[in-house]
């Protein structure tokens, strides 16, 4: 009886059995380090408000450089005589849209909303913009950009 | 017999060891004060990053505001006054912290720049430069007594030196007379012109005019596209 014993508790002993703290530690390390991942790789909204506040003063300067240029023809400012009416805005968008692609640098693309018509490229979905919208005396201007 | 069995069998049960214990504890420890010192290094930077943001937005605005001293209009960047920046109102007028280095560029050119600026945050405005240059114009009237200014221009002087057998009665720029007499004109006269559209003057006179006769010296201006960029770095 006794030896029948002894033998259970010799194989009791060899059996290959993983430490249990080894197994908790290398959980919590693991947490650890996830944690420290996420700060130290930042969160991805931060990027987009330092772009977005950049394309904002972008379309702010745009738009105040535009409203103080002469006209082309008769109204007061560049940006008035566009709203004017939907021949004045017709006649005029060509032109108005090179000014605004020579403001900008170059590698900025942008969109200009009128009530008679939009000029410029068309807005893509995902992307980061700035925006500034200027009223003149005709109506509303509003100017859309962001990065190409 | 059985109970120095049951002591044997207690000690071979899996149990936690000390030694592991203690490994185990110190590589936790270490994981955490690594993780500590990421957030605190991450919090660090989106502050500094924020305050470098604010500071170059700011002084932006303000260099370009059509009140600030380097300035004609908003937007618009005189170029004979850029020298008014210096090292040293950067922190009495625009409120800057004596700490920030501050870098400010017109078209690329660095205007004035305060510490070592290596890095930080960049803002970067649309502008236009606009420069003054006093132009002088003879002249030789072919076809009609006017002449067509180049360039807009709001100030002019007009230097009327006719030979003797000829009067010259008015002065008109564009529809609206600026110099009228019976005498006849002659002399140095400042004219005050409207932006808005280029000038044309004509002449009325009884008699040659002959070159030299009218000398014109208007102010230029001729602006051009440009960014100003500023750049803090904390």
């Amino acid at each position: 009886m006794s030896k029948q014993s002894h033998c259970n508790h010799q194989s009791t002993r060899n059996r290959g059995q993983a430490s249990i703290t080894v197994a908790e530690a290398g959980i919590g390390i693991l947490l650890l380090l996830g944690i420290t991942f996420a700060f130290t790789l930042g969160v991805p909204g931060a990027e987009n408000t330092a772009t977005e506040n950049q394309l904002d003063r972008y379309a702010d300067d745009t738009t105040t450089l535009l409203s103080n240029e002469p006209p082309r023809h008769q109204d007061q400012t560049r940006l008035a005589e566009v709203t004017a009416s939907q021949e004045a805005f017709d006649r005029e968008q060509d032109e108005l849209a090179d000014r605004v692609a020579a403001i900008l640098p170059d590698n900025v693309m942008f969109r200009l909303e009128t009530q008679y018509g939009s000029l410029g490229y068309p807005l893509p979905d995902d992307v980061t913009t700035g925006e500034q919208t200027v009223l003149t005396p005709n109506g509303e201007v509003h100017l859309e950009v962001w990065y190409a | 017999m059985s109970g120095r069995k049951r002591w044997r069998d207690d000690d071979e049960r899996g149990q936690t060891e000390l030694p592991a214990l203690g490994i185990a504890f110190l590589f936790l420890t270490v994981a955490l004060l690594m993780t500590v010192a990421a957030a605190e290094t991450g919090f660090n930077t989106a502050e500094r990053d924020a305050i470098e943001r604010q500071t170059a937005v700011s002084l932006s605005e303000q260099l370009i505001d059509e009140e600030a001293a380097i300035t004609a209009r908003q937007n618009v960047l005189n170029e004979s006054a850029l020298s008014q920046i210096s090292e040293t109102n950067l922190s009495e007028e625009y409120g800057l912290d004596s700490e920030q280095a501050v870098r400010v560029q017109v078209g690329g050119e660095t205007i004035v720049e305060r510490g070592d600026v290596t890095g930080g945050t960049t803002v970067e405005r649309i502008v236009s430069v606009e420069s003054q240059e006093v132009e002088t114009l003879e002249p030789t009237f072919v076809d009609s007594l006017s002449v067509s200014l180049p360039r807009r221009t709001d100030a002019v002087t007009l230097r009327l030196d006719p030979p003797p057998e000829t009067t010259i009665r008015s002065v008109r720029a564009n529809n609206e007379t600026v110099l009228k007499t019976e005498n006849g004109l002659a002399g140095t006269f400042d004219l005050s012109l409207s932006m808005l559209s280029t000038t044309t003057l004509w002449f009325e006179a009884a008699g040659p005019m002959p070159r030299g006769s009218v000398e014109i010296e208007y102010l230029a201006t001729e602006t051009q596209k440009s960014t100003l960029t500023v750049t803090v770095d904390e």
